[in-house]
């Protein structure tokens, strides 16, 4: 059972995800563009566009995680 | 990757000309060297001197090496393929040769020497000798047999050295015989054993009747012997008793010869003793006379007597001399002694009485004379005075002046008489003398002759005794000496003998041992066949009753088994059937009840089966614990599982980014694939499609079969594999506990059915 609800699980996480940093992305856009910016649109897109692709980064990292391999250079003797 | 693989050729390249350059180096660099020039000259010195120090070390180690071998022992060993170098410089290894061993002192051969020597004994005076100074040397290490002749020898050796009373020998004898003087029949007791041995070499006679045969022997021989020396005893006591007799005689005789002699004297000296003396005087003479002439007589008898006694016992003795009995010797040694004594004793006494005689005749006749001379006197006187009377001296105051006249002229003519006597004496006294001379010289020649005789007579007959006792002396000695050799003899007969005799026994031992054996066994083997027929006998028989028994056991036992295993197969089936039921305790999506107490149950039913162990064994852990799936709810998931791994048909180890899910979800959209497609007898390659797979599991599961459909979902790959892992796992989990279950419903029926017995 747990197997094909993984994946199931892995897409709730990344939409989740990628809502928040999304979200956050733009808010940090936002602010900023208020901010320092002087309200132009480019934080917003730059921060939503970080958000966007922090969250796709995590996503794919999270679905490529079984096929992963994590090995230590061995020096030959 | 093309960049990187443009990139790690151009390092290759850069690295190769980097080589390339590098190689053209050392050259320049050698040419730069060289024309620096010092730098070469102390590599060229390096190089030199290196050599140098290499060639010094090798050529220094070889030098010693032939020095000292051990350094070069040393080295060889340290140092492999040094020896080789060694070899070719200096020659091979000196080796030490090991000292050799003293050779073994030949003891043996002394020894079989000695025993050689004592087994021939033919020449026994050398041997003797030989064996006397080898004997004590190697007493030690003789055998038994050596031993004793050693023994034999140190008696031989013994008895040579001294020289030899017989009595020694006697005294040794002692043990074998009861008398003390026996001791002279050890010499004819070997002999005489020797000899019976010999004689009766086929039969022997018992040692007690030798002893007894001998004993008898000597018996004869001691009372031959006794009645010898008590002969001789007898006589001899009675020779000397007559000898003694006849010598007191004969002293008695000198001492009347003496005494009348004397008195004889003294009558003719004492003329003034007056007239009754001189008749006493005269009486006592014939008195003296008369025991002169009886002792006289009674000496002579006596020496006849004694003369006739020596002589008996000179016969006796020399019968004895005769009879040759050897114990006799020292009785005729003895009793001769004794006769010489005597016969010297009476010679003695014979002389003293002759001597006595002679002087008593030198005064007898003195005697006479003065009787003559005074007769004359008295006849003169009574021619001129016939009436004066004999005893003229008293009658002094009756003579007259005529008579006393014509008395002093008769004494005066007398006187002249005598006178001119005298002076013709005087004149023919040479004469006289000298015919005196010749008298004297002829008795004295005389009495020498006889003297001389008596004394050679005297003398011979003891040289003869001395002669004799030598004779007797070395006859004894070589007595003992033929006893030793006799001994010796003997005891090498013994040894023969005795070894024969072992050679005989052994060979008869071996043949009737044999013989036993051979009789035993048979008896053994006729035994042992009836033994063994009778217990076959019993055998068969027990055997048979066994049988029947095992039989009827067997039936009986076999029954009772056959009971058990039908209510044990019974029971497997029961708790199987309870097995089987707990298996469609699935309702639903949830598994069934926990197996293990059906599988308690099933074990306690059959615990020594080892066919339905192993079975229960390879049920798997969570169908015990968990319980399985029914295949309703493995189905229903099935169709989650398949949609699911289609959407992810297309991710893999390789494929795995989101913009890859997004392709391969959208695959499975546009992808319109039969749903259950029919599986084909064999798998082809571009059948492990996942959709195609999903197709035919699905068509599987449709048509119930479980197995196949895991079959195929098993060759997924990928996420697909991944997605539908757990629904795999549960899938087999379920069909292993279905296999095994039925295997067992199939065994437990098979055992039950095994038990119903036809009727």
């Amino acid at each position: 059972m747990a197997a094909e609800s993984d994946l199931g699980k892995k897409w709730d996480r990344c939409l989740a995800d990628s809502a928040v940093k999304l979200g956050a992305g733009f808010g940090l856009g936002i602010v900023f563009s208020v901010t320092f910016f002087k309200r132009k649109t480019w934080p917003i897109a730059f921060g939503s566009g970080l958000g966007l692709g922090m969250a796709y980064s995590n996503c794919q990292h999270d679905f490529q995680s079984p096929y992963l391999l994590h090995g230590k250079f061995v020096k030959e003797q | 990757m093309l960049r990187a693989c443009q990139r790690v050729g151009v390092a290759v390249a850069a690295q190769n000309c980097r080589c390339g350059r590098s190689s053209f180096r050392p050259s320049q660099l050698c040419r730069g060297y060289a024309t620096s020039g010092e730098s070469g000259v102390s590599a060229g010195k390096i190089i030199g001197a290196s050599v140098l120090v290499v060639g010094g070390g090798v050529g220094g180690t070889v030098l010693y090496a032939n020095y000292d071998p051990r350094f070069r022992e040393n080295v060889e060993k340290t140092i492999p393929y040094s020896d080789k170098l060694f070899e070719v410089a200096l020659g091979p290894a000196p080796y030490s040769i090991p000292t050799p061993k003293k050779p073994i002192q030949p003891g043996a051969l002394k020894i079989s020497s000695v025993t050689e020597v004592m087994k021939e004994s033919n020449l026994p005076s050398t041997k003797s000798q030989k064996s006397k100074t080898e004997a004590p040397a190697t007493s030690g290490e003789q055998k038994e047999a050596s031993s004793e002749v050693a023994q034999i020898i140190s008696a031989a050796g013994e008895a040579v050295s001294i020289p030899a009373p017989g009595m020694q020998d006697e005294e040794r004898g002692k043990d074998h015989v009861h008398e003390h003087h026996e001791g002279k029949h050890k010499p004819a007791a070997p002999g005489e054993e020797c000899a019976c041995e010999d004689s009766h070499a086929l039969k022997e006679r018992p040692p007690e009747e030798v002893a007894a045969r001998l004993a008898q022997q000597d018996k004869v021989e001691q009372e031959k012997i006794s009645a010898l020396a008590a002969t001789l005893e007898g006589a001899l006591s009675r020779t000397a008793r007559i000898t003694l007799q006849a010598i007191t005689a004969q002293e008695a005789a000198v001492q009347a010869v003496n005494a009348h002699a004397q008195i004889l004297k003294e009558a003719m000296d004492n003329s003034e003793v007056p007239a009754e003396k001189k008749s006493s005087q005269w009486r006592t003479l014939e008195e003296a006379l008369k025991d002169r002439r009886k002792a006289v007589d009674e000496a002579a008898n006596a020496l006849l007597k004694a003369k006739e006694e020596l002589e008996k016992i000179k016969v006796v003795i020399d019968d004895a001399k005769k009879s040759r009995i050897s114990g006799t010797k020292s009785y005729v040694l003895a009793a001769e002694e004794n006769l010489h004594h005597m016969i010297v004793d009476l010679d003695n006494a014979i002389k003293k009485v002759q001597g006595a005689q002679s002087e008593a005749k030198i005064v007898a006749q003195y005697h006479e004379l003065v009787a003559t001379a005074r007769d004359e006197f008295q006849r003169e006187l009574d021619s001129i005075t016939p009436d004066v009377e004999s005893g003229w001296k008293g009658l002094t105051g009756q003579l007259s002046t005529d008579d006393l006249n014509s008395l002093i002229a008769h004494a005066h003519r007398r006187i002249d008489q005598l006178n001119r006597e005298l002076a013709e004496h005087r004149v023919r006294e040479q004469q006289h003398i000298e015919i005196a001379l010749e008298k004297q010289k002829l008795e004295n020649k005389k009495a020498l002759e006889t003297a001389v005789a008596k004394a050679l007579e005297h003398h011979k007959s003891e040289l003869q005794i001395e002669q004799e006792r030598k004779m007797e002396e070395v006859r004894e000695v070589m007595e003992t000496e033929m006893r030793t050799q006799l001994r010796r003899q003997a005891a090498a007969h013994t040894d023969h003998l005795r070894d024969v005799i072992k050679v005989q026994e052994q060979e008869l031992k071996l043949e009737f041992e044999q013989n036993l054996s051979e009789k035993l066994s048979e008896q053994e083997m006729h035994f042992r066949r009836l033994t063994q027929d009778q217990l076959d006998n019993f055998t068969l028989d027990i055997n048979t009753a066994y049988a029947r028994l095992k039989g009827i056991e067997q039936a009986v036992e076999s029954h009772a088994v056959a009971e058990e295993e039908a209510r044990k197969a019974h029971q497997l089936w029961l708790s199987v059937e309870a097995l089987k039921y707990t298996m469609k305790t699935a309702c639903g999506e949830s598994p069934t009840e926990p197996l293990q107490s059906a599988v308690e149950a099933i074990r306690a039913s059959c615990s020594d089966n080892t066919f339905t162990e192993a079975l229960i064994a390879a049920l798997p852990q969570e169908s015990l614990t968990r319980g399985v799936y029914s295949e309703e709810a493995l189905r229903a998931r099935f169709y989650v599982v398949q949609k699911l791994a289609k959407r992810v048909a297309m991710i893999d180890e390789t494929r795995n980014s989101l913009y890859q899910y997004f392709l391969s979800y959208l695959q499975a959209l546009l992808m319109f694939h039969p749903q259950q497609l029919k599986p084909p007898a064999e798998l082809s390659t571009n059948d492990l499609d996942t959709f195609k797979l999903l197709s035919y599991a699905s068509y599987c599961i449709e048509h119930g079969d479980l197995e196949l459909a895991a079959k195929f979902v098993n060759q997924l790959k990928g996420e697909s594999r991944r997605v539908a892992q757990d629904w795999l796992a549960e899938a087999r989990r379920t069909l292993e506990t279905k296999q095994i279950v039925e295997i067992l419903t199939a065994y437990a029926s098979a055992m039950g059915l095994g038990t119903i017995q036809v009727q």
